[in-house]
């Protein structure tokens, strides 16, 4: 059972049309601005500043508010306002809807039981296919690097929605990069996607419109964004004396081909669209 | 993979050149605007370890970022090359890998220092302009 965004589990049952969801989300993404943001608006910050966090952050595993206070540019207690005010404002997906007058608010909670109901299941599937399969931790790992990593690398969430263990058509998954560590342990990471969740991470990753990034520049771009990930797979779970080697990113090797050879498949799903994650030794 | 500037070390500019060399487009795009906001000038770009020796030998740039994997001649051989042509040569690693040994080996085969992907342009231009100092 794949676990989904609850404005796409919406979609799917009609409940919603896409310029619904579209609309709402631009509502919510407004009443639920970044730390980064409500500090400059506060005054607390210059954009400067903020931006110089955020490059941080994307370097870094570690929370804006934690990095603002070891530069010095803002002190715990202010964090605290901030996080407290960024709180207050923010809305619900599924309140904007209601604010919005797409749904009332009795198809609304009736919707969010049936979708909590159906994300449980899925997260309950997902740890036991985990949990039991060789190659589980890893993956766990690298599903919640994804997690944490995407807002900061990306500016975009995602979230693992199951375990792929069905036929994976190159028609569907036509762009896969992967790297590969050799050595005491070997490991593979890699990323599948298609062609216009290609092009939104690629712009997302370099932070450029979509008119300025080739379809060559869009492949280099998510090998490297492998490359990133796999980087901190292997700080996170090699030790730190492990002698490895590592390959550039193949593009050669089809997802499928990769899970012929063993390695783990995890759908992800992020508002840039929808990725395999790749996991295998 | 050609020098920007048809190769020639602009003298009339007193920031620090570079020669950024990784097989990625996309992070050398994307680390050229960094070192560009930073006050650095990249002067070339190399796609893997043979195309950042010749690089070198040409532009004799004040630093040289270096990814370590890369097809053909990766970042370790490039370094060496780099640094039996120019012992006084700075070169600093550039790498999604950063374990404790890999860097450890990179500074001890005379690396001047080791960044970790993705950038922190903040970080980055402290960690070169102490290079430089």
């Amino acid at each position: 059972m794949a676990v989904k965004f609850l404005g796409q589990f919406l979609l799917e049952r009609g409940l919603i049309t896409p310029q619904q969801l579209l609309a709402a989300t631009e509502a919510q993404r407004a009443s639920n601005p970044l730390l980064g943001e409500l500090a400059v608006r506060q005054g607390l910050l210059t954009e400067a500043q903020a931006r110089r966090i955020n490059e941080r952050q994307r370097a870094e595993d570690r929370r804006f508010g934690d990095i603002a206070i070891e530069l010095g540019l803002l002190d715990a207690r202010e964090v605290e306002a901030l996080l407290s005010a960024q709180k207050a404002g923010r809305k619900l997906f599924g309140q904007v809807l209601v604010e919005q007058g797409v749904l009332d608010a009795e198809t609304l909670e009736q919707a969010l039981a049936e979708h909590r109901a159906e994300q449980q299941a899925g997260n309950e599937e997902l740890a036991g296919a985990l949990a039991g399969h060789r190659l589980g931790a890893l993956a766990q790992e690298a599903t919640e690097l994804c997690v944490r990593l995407f807002p900061r690398m990306l500016g975009t969430q995602c979230q693992p929605a199951g375990l792929v263990d069905d036929a994976l058509p190159t028609a569907t998954w036509p762009y896969t990069a992967h790297v590969r560590i050799s050595g005491e342990r070997s490991l593979r990471v890699g990323l599948s996607c298609d062609r216009a969740t290609l092009q939104a991470l690629a712009c997302a990753f370099l932070r450029m419109p979509s008119e300025q990034c080739d379809s060559e520049l869009a492949v280099d771009a998510l090998g490297e964004i492998v490359n990133v990930l796999m980087g901190y797979v292997v700080r996170n779970t090699l030790p730190d004396d492990a002698d490895y080697r590592a390959t550039p990113p193949d593009f050669s090797r089809t997802a499928a081909s990769l899970v012929d050879e063993g390695a783990l498949a995890l759908q992800l799903n992020s508002p840039l669209g929808q990725l395999l994650l790749l996991v295998g030794d | 993979m050609r020098p920007i500037n048809g190769g020639k070390n602009l003298m009339t500019t007193a920031r620090p050149t570079v020669l950024l060399c990784d097989d990625s487009r996309a992070l050398r795009m994307l680390a050229a605007s960094q070192l560009e906001e930073a006050g650095f000038q990249v002067v070339g770009e190399a796609g893997n370890g043979n195309e950042a020796l010749a690089q070198y030998r040409t532009l004799k740039p004040d630093l040289v970022l270096l990814d370590l994997v890369m097809p053909e001649c990766d970042g370790r051989q490039a370094l060496a090359a780099i640094l039996a042509e120019d012992p006084q040569a700075r070169v600093v690693i550039l790498s999604s890998l950063g374990a404790q040994a890999d860097i450890e080996q990179c500074l001890r085969n005379g690396a001047r220092s080791y960044l970790q992907k993705p950038i922190d342009p903040e970080v980055m231009e402290r960690v070169l302009r102490e290079v430089l100092a």
